[in-house]
């Protein structure tokens, strides 16, 4: 399975890195910023899934949704974004821009692991 | 005008929100506290975060004598005490847990000012003296092998 990482903190890339490669995810790259990650989704191969973090430099998580969505085919791709907002309404408008799941930070393995389930990604 | 926060309500919700990340992302026992010495010790770097309101500015620190930094940032890496670790991911994993505690703090301030917004971490190596300008209270909170000093500064003037 593959997956993209998108964060501007090294240690959340690393940290997701680590628990996406227990989970079962075998091929996963990475990226600084929205700009860069959607870059690295069109130079391809299509990820299983990207995980994007709100907060970042270039291109923020949301502008990073927004600019996915616009493209027909990544219709199918999941996107889930990682954030520490706690704004239901900015959560809300991320979801409404395409975003598939969200998780807060902290969390665990057992909560990447849950919201990938209910992408249709289950571990192996 | 938003309510504002006093100083001394950031005390439970910095224990509460470091209490969930040292918990959970940590993997590290539930936080034990004292009050911390002023003026603060030299030589404490750490990161800070602000957190801006309508009509106040805030900003949250968390800081702590370099080799807890150091355990605080392999211990969330899951890296070995032996292992090797840069000086930079030290500082970016010390921002990282800003950014989560802040988030934490955040959440639990925002039921009296609804209006804070989170700003990005910035890591400091050295100690951060409160100015003339500022209100601040700071407590020791022991998780694992590290102390943490969890700092809390206020602009006393309105924005």
């Amino acid at each position: 399975m593959r997956a993209l990482v998108i964060d501007d903190s090294s240690t959340t890339r690393m940290i997701l890195r680590r628990m996406l490669g227990e989970i079962g995810f075998d091929d996963i790259s990475d990226a600084t910023n929205g700009q860069e990650g959607l870059d690295s989704l069109i130079a391809g191969p299509t990820p299983e899934v990207v995980l994007v973090d709100w907060n970042m430099p270039v291109m923020d998580g949301y502008e990073f949704v927004k600019a996915v969505r616009a493209k027909p085919e990544y219709d199918n791709t999941p996107l889930m974004l990682v954030t520490t907002e706690t704004e239901l309404d900015r959560i809300v408008a991320a979801l409404e821009a395409g975003a598939n799941e969200y998780v807060m930070k902290p969390f665990t393995r057992d909560v990447i692991e849950e919201k990938l389930a209910l992408l249709g990604l289950e571990s192996h | 005008m938003t309510a504002v926060l006093g100083i001394s309500q950031w005390r439970d919700s910095m224990l509460e929100a470091t209490d969930e990340v040292a918990q959970s992302s940590l993997m590290l026992d539930a936080v034990t506290v004292r009050e911390a010495p002023s003026p603060l010790p030299r030589d404490l770097p750490g990161s800070y975060i602000p957190l801006v309101g309508e009509d106040y500015n805030y900003e949250f620190g968390l800081a702590a004598k370099w080799e807890h930094c150091e355990y605080l940032a392999k211990t969330l890496l899951f890296m070995d005490p032996g292992d090797e670790i840069s000086d930079d991911d030290i500082a970016d994993a010390m921002n990282e847990l800003a950014n989560m505690v802040g988030g934490g703090v955040k959440k639990r301030m925002a039921e009296i000012d609804t209006t804070l917004k989170l700003g990005l971490p910035a890591f400091f190596n050295g100690t951060v003296h409160p100015t003339a300008e500022q209100e601040h209270v700071c407590v020791i909170a022991t998780a694992g092998e590290a102390e943490i000093y969890l700092i809390a500064l206020k602009h006393k003037a309105p924005l």
